[in-house]
């Protein structure tokens, strides 16, 4: 129920939003900022260019504002832009380092807590090492299947609404879910 | 009592992960339960799943920057700027530039000569000489 109104809650701000009402479009920001940055920083394992990408993805919301039409959940246009820009800057990355420096690049918060050093390092650098695991295995799944699983675990959104952000059927998704889930348990076997 | 095992196809296997999600409503739950007690290949599912779901959840977001709804409404003022000057229509002003690029373009006048020759100049010089002498002279004459 309470998501229910949430929705409604979001499609009259931005109905409002398109009447020229700034301040409704600074709610619906600060209501969906932090799941479209974690989000895209989970996709693309960078925490700054999530923030330029999720910058991009509420200013192409707000450009659209005027031809706003209240069909589809909001959340669901507002995650549809968000996956279309981070699987198109994965594949321009992809493009740009061919060789895979992906490994490499991610600004992982790894070496900051190694560096703080407190009395538990050891239980710490276990923890970090299981996270890293989790990552990389989350990071080598197809695209979709990536995104997918992140809206679905991360992002608690329903496979109605993964499946119209994706394009594809509800079917076709709790099929690409499922072998997602069964490479994910597979690869981390050994850490859960 | 469910009919058929949900692990049958991936489609019906989703009521296996939103179980283990804890997001199933309780009636389906309870139906899932009892064909548990006699399907060991879905508790194992089940299991696994659960683990696997308690490993994802170390992945913790980042912080995001304090600063990023400043910078947002910073960029929407900038875009909108850009709009508005996107706007003007540039019909009536373009005869005008047309004028202006053919004023800049073409060169003054007299760069457009070629430059005079020595000789010219000498001649034009001695030309100027004998006329001034000529009027000099015409001078004196009166004054006599």
């Amino acid at each position: 129920m309470t998501g229910v109104l949430a929705l409604q809650a979001d499609a009259l701000l931005m109905t409002q939003v398109r009447a020229g009402d700034s301040a409704s479009f600074a709610t619906l920001l600060n209501r969906h900022r932090l799941g479209v940055i974690h989000f895209l920083y989970r996709m693309v394992l960078n925490q700054a260019v999530a923030e330029e990408l999720a910058q991009e993805v509420f200013l192409r919301v707000y450009r659209a504002r005027e031809s706003y039409e209240p069909t589809a959940r909001f959340t669901t246009w507002l995650f549809r832009i968000a996956t279309h820009m981070g699987l198109n800057w994965l594949r321009d990355e992809k493009a740009r380092h061919s060789t895979g420096s992906l490994d490499a690049s991610p600004q992982s918060g790894s070496e900051q807590q190694i560096r703080d050093r407190r009395p538990n390092v050891e239980a710490r650098l276990l923890n970090e090492v299981r996270l890293e695991e989790v990552r990389r295995a989350i990071r080598a799944l197809p695209e979709k299947q990536r995104a997918a699983v992140l809206m679905h675990k991360y992002e608690e959104m329903d496979y109605t609404q993964i499946a119209a952000v994706l394009g594809c059927s509800e079917s076709a998704l709790k099929s690409l879910l499922f072998r997602a889930y069964e490479t994910l348990r597979e690869k981390l076997a050994h850490c859960v | 009592m469910l009919q058929t095992c949900p692990l049958q196809s991936r489609d019906t296997a989703a009521v296996l992960l939103d179980y283990a999600a804890r997001r199933l409503d309780e009636d389906p739950s309870l139906a899932l339960e009892r064909h548990m007690e006699f399907c060991a290949e879905c508790r194992q599912f089940v299991d696994q799943q659960r683990a696997l779901w308690k490993a994802l959840d170390r992945w913790d977001a980042e912080p995001v920057s304090l600063e990023f709804q400043r910078r947002f409404w910073q960029r929407a003022e900038r875009a909108a700027a850009s709009r508005w000057w996107a706007g003007i229509s540039l019909k009536p002003a373009i005869p005008l530039a047309v004028l202006a690029v053919f004023l800049l373009a073409a060169p003054p006048r007299a760069a457009m000569d070629p430059p005079p020759s020595k000789e010219a100049q000498a001649a034009e010089a001695t030309e100027q000489v004998l006329e001034d002498l000529d009027l000099l002279s015409q001078l004196q004459s009166q004054m006599k």
